[in-house]
């Protein structure tokens, strides 16, 4: 794995974080051609990212904002040292 | 965009420099046309794919377009090619503008509005003309065409103005605006057709206000 590359798990909490969030971050991470996972649970967003340090903060900092319906307070990160799901990145 | 494919006209090649961006609309549609240094013109969606800002406050460096917001530079082919918060960074080829085919051919630049498709023929032929100018004109694309007369061929309208031959390309800017842009059939009618074009555009935009007053 390249030396740059990072893995992992962001979580977002605030609120009106719905499907339209999923897809915006499927949207940036698909642009960055980040790997991983985006999920919507219990009102949160959980990110699995695997990529270059600087495309997952490119990443992050984009999901601060959101759609302009949504509204972030709280970014969780961690370095995640579990698998990552193979292909492209994709909503569970 | 347009309802039937075709080519869609957006400058006057004379109105595009090399090194500069400039913004057009396209039945609604926000495009940037900006050409580079070696004279290459492009025209792509006026959002960069970072944070939104439109391409046309940009700026071009040789043959790349840099987004005034951050300095991403995007390379002829669209491709990200530098991401200046992040120098070492090699940026996905995923990251890039979205383009349009382009071409530039008798004195106009033309635009395919569909991505992803391949026109299936060369813009119309406009040769031997003399570009005289663009003219932005309050008025819906039907009554501007009514007003015109002459013959219409696609986007092109071939017509008389003050007795003089004149070629108008139509660009549709939305349901209010239309722009043409306007070829003479001579460098010594060039004067006479540009003084026609703002009467003409003055006739054409009372005649709107006219329609909207009255609805």
């Amino acid at each position: 794995m390249d030396a740059d590359v990072e893995v992992v798990r962001i979580v977002l909490a605030g609120r009106g974080l719905d499907e339209d969030f999923v897809d915006f971050v499927l949207d940036r991470a698909h642009r960055f051609s980040l790997r991983g996972t985006v999920a919507l649970e219990g009102g949160e967003i959980r990110i699995l990212a695997e990529g270059p340090a600087a495309l997952i903060d490119m990443m992050e900092v984009a999901c601060m904002l959101g759609p302009v319906q949504c509204l972030v307070d709280d970014v969780r990160r961690e370095t995640w040292t579990g698998p990552v799901p193979a292909g492209r990145f994709a909503r569970i | 965009m347009n309802e039937a494919v075709g080519w869609v006209p957006v400058a006057l090649s004379v109105d595009v420099l090399a090194g500069a961006a400039s913004p057009a609309v396209v039945d609604g549609a926000e495009i940037v046309v900006w050409r580079t240094v070696a004279g290459r013109v492009q025209v792509w969606v006026d959002r960069c794919p970072h944070r939104g800002m439109r391409f046309s406050f940009g700026f071009v460096r040789g043959e790349e377009l840099a987004c005034l917001y951050h300095g991403w530079q995007f390379a002829a082919d669209g491709g990200c090619t530098r991401i200046p918060a992040h120098p070492d960074l090699t940026p996905p080829a995923t990251i890039c503008s979205d383009a349009y085919e382009a071409r530039e051919a008798d004195g106009l630049v033309w635009f395919w509005p569909v991505r992803g498709t391949s026109p299936d023929a060369p813009p119309p032929s406009l040769a031997g003309l003399s570009p005289v100018r663009s003219l932005t004109i309050r008025a819906p694309a039907d009554m501007v065409l009514a007003a015109l007369g002459g013959t219409v061929d696609g986007p092109v309208v071939r017509t008389e103005a003050g007795g003089l031959p004149l070629v108008a390309a139509v660009q549709r800017k939305n349901d209010c605006i239309t722009t043409l842009h306007l070829l003479a059939a001579s460098e010594a009618d060039q004067p006479a057709v540009a003084t026609w074009s703002e009467a003409f555009r003055r006739r054409v935009e009372a005649a709107a206000s006219d329609v909207a007053s009255a609805a």
